[in-house]
């Protein structure tokens, strides 16, 4: 029995230090030494501009990178702007409908002014219930104490991936960010003195010049066959590269979609359209949001992603816009050609260039103004002290 | 089940918390952690806990026959030759073949041997080790033969020692089963500095070390020269990390139930000379070795000659128990011909004059760097890529060094030999196992608190599982 209590002593003093480090971590403590162009460092950079915005915030847009290079923000400011209403930018590289839900729920506690938004997706989210370990770096800055939960439904626990534990515990959710510092130590120093530019992020993100052109994309076999000379041609190649070539068999989820019993036997499939109409259901903006399923690049329609993706995101989306939950918008096939995609839209597979993102602002601008800006109340110009 | 996964610190809480409450080195005490350690194993093969209960019963019964047997020498052999045969055939028969085989075709003659489609049991360098003492002690008249065989089961099968050492006499065994001391709470504080120590070593340390090496020995062509280097100094460390660390598990785990089991490393990088590196690496199979083949050689009663056909014999063989292969035999070899040098030569070296502590030195530079030369067999999966890597390493006055490719891990590397010296020279482990509940709960949770953040995505299994 020594032994017992012993050992059993020790180890209650162990797990209270541990779970004060867990505390200190989720309450922020690692945030003001987070590489900065990390995913938690940008999402520290924005939450402190945010916070530190004087005025009161009207709407948001929140999406991921596709939304980053594919939307004008300084545009969308200026429309918002002409009705005396403020719009931010919250869009981040890699983000997906768990950073969205913990978003919602951070601007529900830190922002209740907010009244409506933007929210800027694709197919290609609608493919999966999580969008994998990444994505909890972009959430913990936001995270509240208890959305253990919601990280765990979209990052199950794996116990070959001690990542995966990072939807639960802070203390893993930093394990790269602080095996960084320990590696690169005089880096991480000197990046923690360069300003950041969270306010740039929140109203204006310059446009990528390059497109796709150069490049044969109209097959992964072609475009990674090709042999770059630009930079840009690089990256896209080595897009085309990490691909792997096209899966040989690709769920057809219109079929599922269609055939109630299928839908049954496809449990993924069918908790996630559960959970993503109940997600959207709770965001509990004054104005209903707006969603935008941004273009997609049709090789990767083709080639990648399940058969009748399109149809079977439409499926979760549009029972909500016929509801009045949602409002709708889908540019999935904007860019297509009959040969394809046109190139001058893109600069990779994922992203729209410069001119992709004016032929999309040219859609989208009239369309956020009636549906959005000009359904929306000017809040007071003095934020209410919390 | 491996110490460094989930399944094992589940099984060890549940086991210690049993053990605990039943009376220590009853009966019942002894069933239940037999039958744990039984299950630990099975986890890894049923089929082959088979065997650890065959070669125990030959031992036990050979040693109780010899006991008052006018015919010892032949018990003795019997005991030997079956140990021997077991791991022989398990161990060596594939690389018997395959030898045989490329004789075959060197001469080109169209004779051939198929191999053995046989799965090499874990741990069986180990056991068979051990068992193989126990009859030769007996022999000896050094120990009494055990009458109980609950009592020879325990110590064939316990757990915290049975996949990879320390290789304990079955005398420091018995001496503690007999007349057990009581636990003390120091001791108890030590043997959890032990098992915390050896899961940074491993999770934190070797780990991480292996990444790098692993890149170099799989392909040692596409890696730049300095990188081929810092790879072998890094495996230097991998490999202490990760054998020191599994044992340092092995011996707090022990000590948990009573067992004082000898220390296995005492800091072997700070060895000054080859003879003194074999005192502080492996220490377990090095007195083995010492004992039970070197001294049977002749040791260096026989001459200057003999003694150095002694040396280099033991390490051959020494080198042959880690593995079946060309490498092994020739990082064996290299071992020996480190001693015998030193032997011969070593006397007559007067470092030129150099003041003491320089010297000290100079001969820690000397036996840490031939040290790592030897690992580059011992690491390398066959002969060529020992070559490979030693070419690349050949390059490297030709090359610059790239500090913001290579300067990370060699800092790294810096850093982990100076740490070495400070947990050698400072005792830490020594006084955290005297320090107070504060101190040691903060120690254990800055350890902890490493293994979350710097252990690799994968984790590898333990070198020494595989001999």
């Amino acid at each position: 029995m020594r032994i017992v209590s012993f050992i059993f002593k020790r180890l209650a003093i162990i797990g209270a230090f541990l779970m004060c480090a867990e505390a200190l971590f989720r309450a922020g403590a690692w945030e003001s030494v987070a590489k900065p162009d990390s995913h938690s460092g940008i999402s520290v950079t924005i939450k402190r501009a945010i916070n530190h915005l004087e005025k009161p915030v009207d709407t948001v847009l929140l999406g991921s990178s596709r939304a980053q290079w594919g939307m004008d923000h300084a545009a969308l400011s200026a429309a918002a702007h002409e009705r005396g209403l403020t719009h931010i930018n919250m869009s981040f590289g890699g983000t997906h409908w768990m950073t969205i839900g913990v978003l919602t729920d951070w601007l529900k506690r830190n922002r209740p002014e907010v009244q409506g938004g933007i929210i800027a997706t694709s197919i290609a989210e609608f493919t999966s219930v999580g969008n994998g370990t990444h994505e909890l770096g972009i959430v913990y800055p936001f995270s509240g104490f208890d959305d253990s939960a919601w990280r765990a439904l979209h990052v199950p626990t794996d116990a070959t991936d001690p990542a995966t534990f990072g939807s639960y515990s802070a203390l893993f959710q930093y394990r790269a960010d602080i095996r960084d510092l320990v590696v690169h130590p005089l880096d991480r120093w000197r990046s923690l003195w360069l300003p950041r530019t969270g306010a740039n992020w929140l109203f204006d993100l310059p446009a990528n010049p390059d497109n796709s052109c150069t490049v044969p994309i109209r097959k992964q076999a072609e475009c990674s066959a090709f042999v770059p000379i630009s930079n840009a041609e690089r990256v896209l190649v080595e897009h085309c590269k990490s691909l792997g070539p096209p899966p040989s068999h690709r769920d057809d989820l219109a079929a599922i979609e269609g055939s109630k019993s299928l839908l049954a036997q496809s449990p993924e499939f069918m908790r996630l359209k559960q959970v993503r109409a109940r997600q959207i259901r709770d965001i509990g903006w004054k104005n209903p949001p707006l969603i935008v399923l941004l273009p997609v690049h049709k090789m990767l329609v083709d080639e990648f992603y399940p058969k009748g993706l399109h149809a079977w995101t439409l499926a979760i989306l549009q029972p909500l816009a016929d509801e009045g939950v949602i409002q709708l918008l889908d540019y999935t096939d904007l860019f297509y050609t009959q040969d394809g995609t046109d190139c001058t839209a893109f600069f990779d597979l994922y992203h729209q260039s410069a001119e992709g993102r004016t032929k999309l602002m040219n859609k989208l601008i009239p369309e956020a103004q009636q549906k959005l800006f000009n359904r929306i109340e000017r809040n007071p110009q003095k934020l209410t002290p919390k | 089940m491996l110490f460094n996964s989930w399944h094992f610190v589940v099984f060890f809480l549940v086991v210690v918390a049993i053990a605990c409450w039943l009376p220590r080195y009853g009966t019942a005490w002894k069933l239940f952690i037999v039958a744990a350690s039984c299950y630990f194993y099975a986890q890894w093969s049923w089929k082959y806990l088979s065997l650890i209960v065959l070669i125990a019963s030959v031992d036990f019964t050979i040693a109780r026959l010899m006991q008052h047997s006018t015919r010892r020498g032949w018990w003795l052999t019997l005991s030997v030759c079956a140990n021997l045969g077991v791991l022989a055939f398990f161990k060596y028969a594939n690389f018997l073949i395959e030898t045989a085989n490329g004789v075959a075709l060197a001469v080109h003659s169209a004779w051939s041997l198929t191999p053995l489609d046989i799965v090499l049991p874990i741990g069986i360098s180990f056991y068979t080790f051990q068992n193989m003492s126990y009859s030769i002690d007996v022999y000896r008249r050094q120990l009494v033969p055990r009458t109980s065989v609950l009592d020879y089961a325990l110590f064939t099968t316990f757990f915290p020692q049975l996949l990879a050492g320390p290789i304990v006499r079955a005398s420091e065994f018995f001496a503690q089963l007999d007349r057990p001391k009581p636990i003390e709470m120091n001791a108890l504080q030590y043997a959890l500095v032990l098992i915390i120590t050896g899961y940074v070593k491993k999770v934190v340390f070797a780990d991480n070390l292996a990444i790098n090496v692993e890149a170099t020995f799989a392909s040692p062509a596409s890696v730049s020269p300095w990188a081929a280097l810092l790879a072998v100094y890094a495996f230097a460390f991998q490999i202490y990390f990760d054998f020191s660390g599994y044992t340092d598990i092995a011996i707090g785990l022990a000590l948990l139930f009573g067992f004082e089991f000898p220390k296995n490393f005492n800091y072997p990088y700070l060895a000054t000379s080859f003879q003194d590196f074999w005192r502080r690496w492996h220490i377990t199979l090095s007195r083995w070795l010492r004992d039970y083949l070197y001294i049977a050689l002749g040791g260096n009663r026989k001459g200057h000659a003999r003694t150095i056909a002694n040396l280099i014999t033991t390490m051959l063989l020494g080198g042959l128990w880690h593995g079946a292969s060309w490498n092994f035999i020739v990082w064996g070899g290299l071992h020996g011909v480190y001693l015998a040098a030193e032997r011969v030569i070593g006397p007559r070296v007067n470092w030129w004059g150099l003041p003491a502590w320089w010297a000290v030195v100079l001969r820690w530079l000397i036996v840490f760097h031939l040290v790592c030369f030897a690992w580059i067999f011992f690491r390398a999966p066959d002969l060529a890529t020992s070559f490979g890597v030693l070419q690349k390493i050949a390059a490297i006055p030709s090359t610059a060094f790239d500090s913001a490719q290579h300067g990370g891990l060699a800092c790294l590397l810096v850093g982990v030999m100076v740490l070495h010296m400070v947990m050698s020279l400072g005792r830490i482990k020594d006084r955290l196992a005297g320090a107070g509940v504060w101190t040691f709960a903060a120690f254990a949770t800055v350890s902890i608190l490493c293994m979350i953040w710097f252990a690799p995505t994968k984790s590898a299994p333990f070198i020494y599982f595989q001999f």
